[in-house]
């Protein structure tokens, strides 16, 4: 071993982002996961359990790591921090019912220190269905204004029409890849 | 700057691969081969063996670059996955699908596969099912368990609560075990097993007992467990080793909150002096992993606040901001996010200390692989720890490097400051004080025995250097731009290992990209590339001198070879770098006569040997390289120090003894640059004094000592002794070489001398070049005093080449039409040298001359139509010739590539037979290209000589060596090339090839060199079938002319592999109908009952043999074949001669033979 080997290895993980995908359960984060892998969204159920994809984007090599989101789950979402790059919260804009169950979940994940220095970025989901919150509203109702902890970023999206995934994914690889890397 | 930028990345594409693959192009090959298991098993083990052989070349070639498996893995897993799961499919079936896994397991990391393995509450109970019912000490499917484990590792991170998998309550299940209790019982044998388990279990505890529900109740009973177990004295180091890793792991993966109530008792065990005596360097490396995890466990994490101020994962796109060095600015929302994380409030436990302390003495290790962890761990611990307490740690580490601490120090304290280093935790205000340290290290090159320590600590001080780039503002390094710079062009250029040349250029790479305020960043960086640098030479001689010219670094340069490569142990690095401060010299003469020939001559008087040797061969080849740019730039002082070299070294003693054969070459090399760099030593005494030292040169053994002399020797005469005064001396120097010529106790006295006269220039030979030319042609001869010296013979040759090199256009008139004569003879007989002795065929040095010298000559008298005529240039073109037919391959293609050059020369070397047939034969623009070194292109162009009468005996005598060799593939072409020519030819051409055998055999007889080929060759010639019409033709006196031949060769031989040769070529004549067969089957009746009982029982089964192939066809009675057969196979022949001969005599009288009489004495 020496420090070229050092170097190789280096270079092989910068091109790798552990992302993690939370969010209550319906939320859509499997949705989301299974349209940026191009599979069919028609038949999907309750993610009992977790999912982990692997996709290639920008020349990056994503590790999608989506873990089910109810309510008896969410006690194991610890089990899945380790090496965080990415986390991307996933929201039912429409879901106006749960906001504060989601903000509560939100902030308390934020305070693991695990997740410390992960970018985070907010997908306000279901914008295709009326009476979904926009993106300001949400914004407002999570209280993202006082995260001072983590870059984040909020996007509004659609997993059904695909509407703005790329935009929301691009901002999360372009703050992750912009940090300097280091081992740990 | 643009291309400058596409190389770079470029590197960065093939970083390190020797061949880089494209895509996985035999997917569907290997997800057929997994189908096809089934069908594979139940076939034959070596169609079992020969298909997973199969599977894993294909998929070898992906170890350097596994990810190009990715897009497939996915269905290959799957149709793994299928078979595994069917609960049809025969158990055998599945070992076999989990070999076939492991092996994509090994090649892919099994982290990435784990990610891919199915992991839903119904895959649990099967596969822990099957793991238990694995027996953990079979050793032959161990990759079943595995790959159980890892699998198992995957599934236990489902995010539900074991006790939902139990399918009963709890506390209700009566003897029934849980889920968790099973895992954990699982976890615990294979923590301790002795195979590869071992490793995949301390993976699966490390995801299983970080569970919360997992954790609550077995995790403190486990560390317990694993810490007593491990200490335990009959412990074997399976069980050491696996209990640590697993703690090991647990530590790593587990939250912090988790494992901190148990780290002070961790702490306590892994400290232990007991542990620490565990030997074995894999377990000391767990031991400070542990120790670092424990210190990771006490802090929590920091994170880093100037990771989105210093640049950019890709190094490419920073590269792209220029030279300026402006580095990439987040463009983050909120850029006041990492002020929240309040510096100075972490709390410190007092174990860190501890901590730190041991992680330290990891770094003193004599183990290389424990100061990397070690490093990693102060690096990491520290990241968490206060700006103070960060900043005593570097205190530390610094202490590392003082001058008593060993090289793994300095090491161990190289890796610590490079961790630390791109950590951002080594302030600035340090800087002026690791810098110098890093200067050090970045050369630190100590003499150890034969060769030296040290290549590690540079390659680690160039990873420090990288770790600057990174972590520092350009105002923090501006101070200490220059230094760092400088010192990594030194090892980037003088290394003398290829590993820290390209660190030192990657990390100088680093710098351009990020610091930018290197100067001439860019434009050192596309000259001195990562790959440039792997050649030592251009590193040492052409890319320094690019940089040189940059007068930031030249003296820089200069100085360094001066002080530490002119004297490195290395001969090669010293005579390296004097030819690199040859070349660097023009741009700084004024620096190299003031300064640098000072040093050097303080260093050319020390008592080290080696500071010696450097510093003559430096001297000289500067002193060339500045008489070439400034006639006047040596000053008084400087030609006294040249002047009194030599001669002090002599008074000295320095010429003697081991020591001396170094000073010697030296010393000629110094002569000789002295000589062309014009010194004005012309009448100086001086220049006779170097003349003495390089005639004794002459007669040294050592081959290097004689041919620096003889390189010299030109130079010295051509400068000193050209002057018409000194004609007598020239004289005098003549004699006495052709004096030493005639010394024929010696060999290498004439080996230096023939040389030496053949070295001498032009003006010196004029006056006596027939004395000359007759001294060496004398030694060229071969008698009886000196009849094994092809070596001399070899060099006198060499000798009468050059000298007609050196006369050139003036060969003709200066040597006469005798004396070429006589040189051509003595070329000619060079050919026909074969002396052998305990090296072999030692001949063959004198023949590769001969050729070269016929080659040279020949077409410097191109024009000498007259001289050149018909009759000497068959001779040469059939020697040459018949040598590329032969059997040395080094010999064989210095022959083509000799023959070629005389048939496309340019002018054309007249009076070659058949010219333009040779030259159809061998076109110019095909034979550029031929490997001359291969037989199988060489022997079939070769063999078209035969058609031409003049050329037919030379290559047919060459054939005949290599059809009857020893060596395969010789063996192979040569006779294959002959056999297809005989094959398309006409019965009379045939016919006089097969004269042109018989009269070689005739001309060559007792001279076994030719002899025993040619047995062996008639043999193969026999059986080829190419002249089956000459035996069967009864009128062809051909068969009985040969067996007359053979017979005779075969009267009174002692020798026995000859005699075994013999018989083979006997035998052959059972297929001829005629007298001839008879006299053959009484030959070898004769040697059925020789003395040798080898022989007779040689001779029987080949005999047998022959009479089953052409028994039917010959002479031989038909019907008694059977009982001859059977007398030859079922008598013992090595019986006494007395029991055999009887026996003999009744088979003569079945074939119908003479019983052979032994002659009376």
């Amino acid at each position: 071993m020496g420090f070229l080997s050092v170097l190789r290895k280096m270079k092989q993980k910068e091109k790798e982002m552990r992302i993690l995908i939370l969010g209550l359960d319906n939320a859509g984060k499997t949705t989301i996961l299974k349209r940026f892998n191009g599979e069919d969204i028609d038949t999907i159920s309750p993610t009992l359990g977790f999912n982990i994809k692997t996709l290639e984007h920008r020349n990056f090599k994503l590790n999608m790591w989506d873990v089910g989101g109810q309510k008896s789950l969410r006690s194991y979402w610890r089990n899945y921090f380790e090496c965080t790059d990415g986390l991307i919260w996933v929201v039912d804009s429409a879901d106006r019912r749960r906001m504060q169950d989601c903000k509560n979940e939100l902030h308390k994940l934020l305070l693991e220190e695990r997740l410390a220095g992960a970018t985070l970025l907010i997908f306000a989901n279901k914008q295709d269905l009326p009476g979904a919150c926009s993106a300001e509203e949400l914004q407002e109702i999570l209280e993202l204004n006082l995260i001072k902890t983590h870059h984040w970023q909020i996007v509004w999206c659609s997993a059904v029409t695909g509407e703005n995934l790329l935009k929301g994914i691009d901002w999360l690889i372009n703050d992750i890849a912009v940090r300097i890397f280091t081992l740990d | 700057m643009g291309e400058a930028i596409d190389e770079i990345q470029k590197d960065e594409d093939t970083f390190g691969l020797g061949c880089a693959m494209e895509y996985f192009s035999e997917h569907n090959e290997i997800a057929e081969m997994i189908m096809n298991l089934k069908n594979v098993l139940r076939s034959g083990q070596s169609i079992i063996e020969r298909a997973y052989e199969r599977y894993m070349d294909v998929l070898k070639q992906y170890i350097e670059q596994p990810h190009l498996l990715d897009t497939h893995l996915e269905t290959i897993l799957q149709k793994i996955i299928v078979i595994i799961r069917d609960p049809d499919v025969d158990m055998q079936v599945k070992h076999e699908t989990f070999k076939y896994m492991y092996f994509l397991i090994n090649v892919r990391g099994y982290k990435v596969i784990v990610r891919h393995l199915p992991h839903e509450v119904a895959d649990f109970e099967p596969v822990l099912k099957l793991l238990e019912a694995q027996d953990p000490n079979d050793s032959k499917n161990w990759t079943t368990r595995y790959v159980l484990l890892l699998w198992l590792s995957i599934i236990v991170m489902i995010p539900f609560h074991m006790s939902r998998l139990d399918g009963f309550e709890e506390g209700k299940g009566g003897d029934q075990k849980t889920v968790m209790f099973r895992v954990m019982e699982i976890c615990k044998t294979y923590t301790v097993v002795g195979d590869k388990c071992r490793d995949a279990a301390a993976y699966l505890i490390s995801k299983y007992l970080t569970r919360t529900d997992v954790k609550e109740q077995y995790l403190s009973s486990f560390l317990n467990w694993a810490c007593e177990l491990s200490v335990e004295k009959d412990s074997s180091s399976f069980i050491k080793y696996g209990t640590l890793s697993s703690v090991a792991m647990i530590i790593k993966h587990g939250k912090r909150d988790d494992i901190l109530p148990h780290a002070q008792k961790l702490l306590q065990w892994i400290i232990n002096a007991e542990i620490k005596s565990y030997p074995g360097c894999n377990i000391q490396k767990l031991v400070y992993k542990i120790v670092q995890r424990i210190g990771l466990t006490f802090l929590p994490p920091r994170i880093a606040k100037w990771r989105y101020m210093r640049g950019n994962r890709s190094l490419t796109s920073n590269l792209c901001s220029g030279d300026s060095g402006s580095s990439v600015i987040s463009s983050a929302p909120m850029d006041d996010v990492n002020a929240m994380i309040e510096e100075e409030d972490i709390e410190v436990p007092e174990e860190i200390e501890e901590i730190i302390d041991q992680l330290i003495q990891g770094l003193r290790s004599a183990d290389g692989v424990v100061r990397w962890s070690a490093a990693k761990g102060i690096g990491r611990v520290t990241g968490r720890l206060p700006k103070e307490l960060a900043d005593e740690v570097v205190g530390s580490v610094l202490e590392l490097f003082s001058p008593r601490e060993g090289d793994g120090a300095w090491h161990g304290g190289c890796l610590a400051l490079a961790e630390l280093g791109r950590r951002g935790l080594l302030l600035p205000q340090r800087l002026p004080e690791v810098v110098p340290v890093v200067l050090k290290a970045l050369i630190y090159d100590e003499p150890r025995g034969y060769a030296s320590v040290g290549s590690h600590i540079r390659d680690s001080a160039c990873y420090v250097c990288w770790a600057f780039a990174r972590a520092y503002e350009i105002d923090d390094l501006k101070p200490f731009v220059n230094d760092i710079a400088s010192q990594l062009l030194v090892v980037t250029c003088f290394d003398r290992e290829i590993n820290c040349r390209r660190a030192a250029s990657a990390a100088f790479q680093e710098n351009v990209g990020r610091q930018g305020t290197f100067p001439h960043g860019i434009d050192i960086l596309t000259t001195a590339d990562f790959f440039a640098v792997s050649v030592r030479n251009s590193s040492f001689l052409t890319i320094s001198v690019f940089i040189g010219q940059f007068p930031e670094y030249t003296k820089h340069l200069i100085d360094h070879l001066v002080e530490r490569k002119v004297v490195h142990w290395d001969i090669a690095i010293r005579e390296l770098s004097a030819k690199a401060l040859h070349n660097l010299a023009p741009l700084a003469v004024d620096y190299m006569v003031g300064t640098v020939l000072p040093m050097l001559f303080e260093k050319s008087r020390s008592i080290d040997l080696n500071s010696r040797h450097g510093s003559i061969l430096a001297i000289g080849d500067i002193i060339h390289a500045i008489s070439q740019v400034s006639e006047d730039a040596l000053n008084e002082s400087i030609l006294m120090e040249v002047k009194d070299l030599v001669p002090k070294y002599r008074e000295r003693h320095f010429f003697r003894g081991m020591g001396g054969e170094l000073m010697k070459q030296a010393c000629s090399d110094f002569i000789k640059k002295c000589s062309l760099a014009h010194l004005p030593f012309h009448n100086s005494d001086i220049v006779d004094d170097w003349l003495l030292l390089l005639n004794e040169c002459l007669s040294y053994d050592v081959p290097n000592i004689r041919l620096g002399a003889i390189d010299a020797l030109p130079a010295l005469f051509t400068e000193f002794y050209k002057d018409a005064s000194k004609a007598q001396m020239q004289k005098d120097i003549i004699d006495k070489y052709m004096k030493e010529m005639k010394n024929d106790n010696v060999q290498v006295v004439r080996m230096g001398h023939s040389l030496a006269l053949g070295s001498l220039p032009a003006f010196m030979l004029f006056p006596h070049i027939h004395e000359i030319l007759q001294s060496l042609l004398d030694a060229a001869v071969i008698n009886a005093a000196t009849v094994k010296w092809a070596e001399s013979r070899r060099d006198a040759i060499k000798a009468l080449t050059s000298i007609c090199v050196t006369l050139n256009e003036e060969l003709d008139s200066a040597v006469g039409e005798d004396y070429l004569k006589k040189i051509y003879e003595a070329l000619l007989a060079g050919l026909t040298e074969y002396t052998v002795d305990n090296r072999g065929d030692i001949g063959a040095w004198v023949r590769e001359v001969s050729m070269l010298g016929l080659q040279h000559i020949t077409l410097l008298l191109t024009v000498n139509t007259n001289f050149l005529n018909t009759d000497l240039m068959t001779r040469i073109i059939c020697g040459v010739s018949q040598q590329s037919v032969e059997k040395i391959d080094r010999t064989r293609a210095l022959a083509g590539k000799v023959f070629y050059s005389l048939i496309h020369s340019d002018p054309i070397v007249p009076n070659i037979p058949h010219h333009e047939a040779l030259k159809s034969l061998f076109p110019k623009d095909e034979c550029d290209l031929l490997n001359w070194n291969s037989a199988s292109t060489t022997f079939p162009r070769f063999v078209n000589l035969l058609e031409f009468p003049e050329y037919t005996y030379s290559i047919m005598l060459g054939l005949i060596c290599s059809v009857g060799g020893m060596a395969e593939t010789l063996v192979k072409c040569s006779s294959h090339s002959l056999f297809d020519h005989m094959k398309e030819k006409p019965i009379e051409k045939i016919e006089r090839l097969c004269e042109t055998t018989h009269e070689i055999f005739a001309n060559c007889q007792k001279n076994d060199r030719i002899v025993i080929p040619m047995f062996r060759f008639l043999d193969r010639l026999f059986s080829s079938g190419c002249i089956d019409h000459i035996l069967d033709n009864l009128q062809s006196d051909f068969a009985k002319k040969i067996l007359k031949l053979v017979q005779m060769e075969l009267n009174g031989c002692k020798d026995i592999y000859k005699l075994i040769d013999g018989i083979s070529i006997l035998c052959q004549f059972i297929q001829v109908k005629s007298d001839v067969c008879s006299t053959a089957l009484v030959q070898l009746s004769i040697l059925l009952c020789h003395r040798q009982p080898y022989v007779r029982r040689s001779t029987s089964t080949k005999l047998f043999e022959s009479i089953l192939v052409y028994g039917d066809n010959s002479i031989i009675p038909e019907e008694n074949l059977d009982e001859i057969s059977q007398l030859l196979s079922t008598t013992n022949w090595e019986e006494p001669v007395e029991v055999v001969r009887p026996l003999r005599n009744k088979l003569c009288a079945l074939m119908g033979t003479r019983v052979p009489v032994a002659k009376k004495k």
